[in-house]
């Protein structure tokens, strides 16, 4: 049988009107007069002959869409309140609900100040980071954007090296309109000693410059003229800081300073005073001396402007309605002019890309050739920190998240309240979303308070020199309003659309419903969480285990206890042989050698010699690298020799005679060269008399562990750049340097005693990898905390909405334990989960930051488990606090609540 | 079928006209609309509505209340002052628009462009 049923008209209509009276831009007059619309159409409609049913149901059909007859009202709403002079009123009534929301908020985080803190702290600090974060990626930008046509000067790459001919600059700007200016810079004084009032001190960052320097670049003098400053020989520029130091507060200009860098030392007049350098430039300097000062102090100075001697770095300035790719597509034929008579016209010589032109905005980012005038950063950091900004970020958003949809309960019944007395949905959104903007907006500013106050600390961190003052009042306000509102939009939208979304029949009635759906998602977000903490805890265990292992791996040569004396060839020859006869006779000093490159040695130091005879029937280019080392390098450096002999004084007498190189080789050299039999064998060199191998020594690191052991020659020299001294383990290493620098004194009595521990030198070739490692720990302990904190709340939530079980549990005989490993169940599974999601994402970015070094670690489980158990303890630590606490509670008192 | 947008044009000259006619409510007016157009327009609750209420609201019309046995009050609407004057308004520009079209499409003798008609 069919259910009878009628059809009421009356009550459909009913219906109908209440799914609209919620509804703010309908008035009940609209609602009124649509509803008797509705009475006319439907009795029109049953008139021709329908029932009342089907009459209802086409009238709605016609009556059109919902959203589009709201979107109509919407439009005349205001004109409507104006016509019956209604506006004021309906501005009060907002003022009254805003002030009233506004109670609210205060109210609710005053009740709940526990979770106002989480909240707020976890937000605070998530903010901070983020904006220093902003702060760092900004000023790496903006790297030599200060210069008034940045985008027109450009660096010009000779064969993918940046050393380029003295002539290159005046034929370019000769020969092309388009290069405005073309600037030479020259570093062929690696550091001066600069004697001034009788005190001499060594200093770096000395380049010769041409006098259009300040044509390209924007350095402002706050002295002197820089048209002309650097026009006579020997002028010099100096930097504030370098004023300050040696003329105090003296006005350094027409002063003179003597200065000696290779050669004679010559007096130079100061002719201007650069104002501070800028943090964000590629390149620093201390003094600028005029480049044709050149001229007159080198010897073979007819060679600096010849194609063939190339050393000088070419910047260039391009006319501004020109473009590059112009002057590039000149350059093949430009090159072949110059360059082409060194190569003898061949045809096999490729000119296309024997010039390429880099914009000075891309070196600090982008360039990474060897000699750059300063160490660049990559544009990878940039990516990796701007991740970490945004997990830490997410991480802060996803607490607030979280702890505001748990607590979504406690508010349940308010939004029944109000929306029985008439609010509708989306004046809800509007107060919960209203209350993020007031949360967070409090978070901003502490957040900003926060930046200012560590800001010493990260730039420390970071080696940079981000000063807030460098940036625009607005543009910051810009920044943290950006960030702000991203923060309001991700954190506080979810949490409104789910409050506002309480139906009020159910809350009202008690029936808030358990949210399974609400809790998958919060669980969810913290397994988001706890992946972004696994992520950044390996790598912050990678990069620190690569450091120690690159710390600790055994060298090949023992690094302690040896000191390093930079002579500068001021003690070398003769005056080395009696500094070393003179310090041997010291007990505490055992042995004595010479090296030049210093060790550890970069890649482009290294000499190279070629053996080109055929191997194995075919003509192949054998490369080694170079050493120059003393006589007794192997004992100094406890080396072990494995074939043949050490190094002895007559081979120095052979050397001079001009008849064989007597040279020690690596094993890598000896397999490289095919040789079974190393000793005695000969290969072509450039320097010396033909090297001739009397000994192999055991493969030693001596560059950094990024760099594979390549084949290497150990030729004896008698010059000693660096003099290598090991001395005894004993407590008095002052009175040991102390005999050093008397010894010194008396070779050497006008030059400073410069010394250096070889320990260290070894350990500050992975200062960058040092700082990422302090960068990464900084990082990930923030998020940690963050993610702890969200956890602790929502941990303290869970326990507080379980007390009534927990005390049900109790009375039926549950122990602590019991209670603990069921609220801490959840706990460990999500935190199982994180794991499986971010392990493998880890593993590839360590894998991949791993391969940089040719010498790493394996990426083993440990780190793996290290991390799972670390997370587990950490969140345990959290959780189990409140859980304890659950567990520990009287039963009598949580069951006796209601 | 009147195309979308000249429907939206000529709605407020419609309602301007009909209610020239003397006072009338909304269902009635869409009904004499229909009615005159031979069905050919047939506006939506929405869409007359809105109109007349912004009509109102810049004081082209004015309406009362009138309350009845059955069902809620009905809404009456009527022309005001100013609301006949935008009707003169409105009839003059359609009627501009209309003789410009009968010339073109029905040329007087002697203005003849000198086609035949077909």
């Amino acid at each position: 049988m069919r259910k009878s049923y009628s059809f009421d008209l009356n009550k459909a209509l009913a219906a109908w009107r209440r799914s609209l009276e919620y509804n703010h831009a309908f008035t009940s007059d609209d609602l009124d007069e649509l509803e008797q619309h509705l009475r006319d159409q439907i009795a029109g409609l049953v008139r021709g002959g329908l029932s009342e049913e089907q009459a209802f149901a086409r009238a709605m059909r016609e009556m059109g869409d919902y959203s589009t007859a709201e979107a109509e009202y919407r439009k005349v709403y205001w004109g409507k309140l104006r016509r019956r002079g209604e506006v004021r009123n309906e501005f009060i009534w907002r003022m009254a609900m805003l002030k009233n929301y506004l109670k609210i908020t205060v109210r609710t985080l005053a009740r709940q100040k526990g979770y106002a803190f989480i909240n707020i702290a976890g937000l605070v600090v998530g903010l901070a980071v983020c904006f220093l974060i902003f702060l760092f990626v900004r000023h790496e930008l903006s790297f030599d954007r200060f210069h008034a046509q940045a985008d027109q000067i450009y660096r010009v790459v000779q064969q993918e090296e940046l050393a380029t001919s003295g002539a290159l600059a005046p034929a370019l700007e000769s020969a092309y309109p388009d290069v405005v200016r073309a600037v030479r810079i020259s570093q062929r004084w690696p550091e001066v000693l600069v004697t001034h009032d009788g005190e001499a001190r060594y200093e770096q960052r000395f380049f010769f410059t041409d006098s259009t320097f300040f044509d390209v670049f924007n350095f402002p003098l706050v002295q002197g003229d820089p048209r002309t400053a650097l026009t006579r020989p020997f002028s010099v520029v100096l930097t504030e800081e370098m004023a300050r130091k040696y003329f105090g507060k003296e006005d350094p200009v027409g002063q003179t300073l003597n200065l000696k860098g290779l050669w004679d030392a010559h007096d130079f007049e100061v002719t201007g005073v650069v104002q501070s350098l800028p943090s964000n430039s590629h390149f620093t300097f201390n003094f600028l001396a005029s480049y044709n000062t050149r001229f007159q102090t080198e010897p073979g100075a007819e060679n600096i402007e010849s194609w063939r001697y190339i050393g000088d770095y070419t910047y260039l300035r391009l006319d501004e309605e020109a473009a590059i790719e112009d002057l590039a597509a000149k350059m093949p034929a430009f090159a072949k002019q110059h360059e082409g008579a060194l190569f003898r016209n061949r045809e096999d010589i490729d000119f296309a890309t024997w010039y390429t032109f880099q914009p000075i905005t891309d070196i600090h980012l982008y360039s990474q050739y060897e000699r750059e005038l300063e160490p660049n950063s990559e544009v990878r950091y940039l990516y990796i920190f701007s991740a970490i900004a945004l997990l830490i970020l997410l991480i802060a958003c996803i607490n607030y998240v979280n702890l505001a949809t748990a607590r979504s309960a406690q508010r349940a019944r308010e939004v029944g309240v109000r929306k029985v007395v008439g609010a509708h949905r989306s004046q809800l959104i509007g107060q919960f979303m209203g209350e993020s903007v007031a949360q967070i907006g409090v978070a901003l500013l502490l957040a900003l308070l926060l930046v200012k106050l560590s800001l010493p600390a990260f730039n420390n961190l970071l080696q940079t020199g981000i000063r807030l003052e460098d940036a625009a009042f607005g543009q910051l306000a810009g920044i943290a309003l950006g960030i702000g509102a991203a923060v309001v939009l991700l954190a506080g939208l979810y949490p409104a659309t789910v409050l506002s979304r309480f139906r009020p029949a159910y809350v009202l009635k008690g029936n808030v419903g358990t949210g399974a759906s609400n809790a998958r998602f919060r669980h969810g977000l913290v397994v988001v969480q706890f992946a972004a903490s696994v992520v950044l805890i390996i790598g912050t265990l990678t990069i620190q285990r690569q450091l120690d292992f690159m710390q600790e791996k055994k060298l090949g040569l023992n690094p302690e206890q040896v000191v390093v004396v930079s002579t500068r060839n001021a003690v070398s020859g003769d005056s080395y042989t009696t500094f070393k006869e003179e310090l041997l006779k010291h007990p505490d000093i055992l042995s004595i050698t010479a090296s030049s490159p210093a060790l550890p040695a970069r890649p482009e130091q290294l000499m190279e010699v070629w053996e080109t005879r055929p191997v194995a029937g075919e003509e192949l280019p054998l490369q080694a690298s170079q050493i120059s080392v003393g006589l007794d390098f192997l004992e100094t450096m406890e080396i072990p020799l494995v074939k043949g002999r050490n190094l002895r004084p007559g081979d120095l007498d052979q050397m001079r005679a001009g008849t064989v190189t007597p040279v020690l080789i690596n094993e890598t050299a000896a397999r490289h060269f095919g040789w079974t039999e190393p000793i005695g064998k000969e290969f072509g060199c450039c320097h010396h008399p033909t090297p001739r191998v009397v000994g192999v020594v055991e493969d030693f690191h001596y560059q950094s562990l990024k760099e594979e052991i390549d084949p290497l020659v150990l030729s004896p020299t008698w010059w000693s750049r660096f003099i290598l001294v090991r001395v005894s383990t004993t407590d008095d290493l002052a009175g040991t340097l102390a005999v050093i620098e008397d010894k010194w004194q008396t070779q050497a009595p006008d030059y400073p005693f410069d010394f250096t521990f070889l320990d260290e030198r070894f350990a500050q070739i992975y200062d960058a990898e040092e700082r990422l490692a302090q960068i990464f720990a900084v990082f990930s302990a923030l998020a940690v905390l963050i993610a702890c904190l969200g956890l602790f709340g929502l941990a303290a939530f869970m326990a507080q909405r379980r007390t009534k079980e927990i005390g049900i549990r109790k009375v039926l005989g549950a122990t602590v334990v019991n209670i603990v490993s069921l609220l801490s169940k959840d706990l460990v599974k999500l935190v199982g989960i994180a794991f499986v999601v971010a392990a493998p994402l880890a593993y590839l970015a360590i894998e991949r930051w791993l391969s940089d070094f040719a010498y790493h670690i394996d990426i083993g489980p440990g780190i793996f488990v290290l991390t799972v158990l670390l997370v587990l303890l950490i969140a345990g630590v959290t959780v189990s606090y409140q859980s304890i606490k659950a567990a520990l509670t009287d039963p009598v008192k949580s069951l006796r609540h209601e | 079928m009147i195309p979308k947008a000249l429907v939206a044009a000529s709605i407020k000259p419609f309602i301007l006209s009909v209610l020239a006619e003397g006072e009338s409510y909304g269902y009635a007016i869409i009904q004499r609309v229909k009615m005159i157009t031979g069905g050919r327009i047939e506006w939506t609750t929405s869409t007359l509505y809105p109109v007349l209420h912004s009509l109102e609201n810049k004081g082209l019309l004015e309406s009362r209340w009138q309350t009845s046995a059955e069902g809620p009050r009905r809404k009456y609407y009527q022309l005001t002052a100013k609301g006949e004057k935008a009707l003169a308004r409105e009839k003059q520009q359609w009627l501009d628009v209309h003789q410009a079209l009968m010339q073109l499409w029905n040329p007087t003798p002697g203005f003849s462009s000198g086609l035949a008609p077909a």
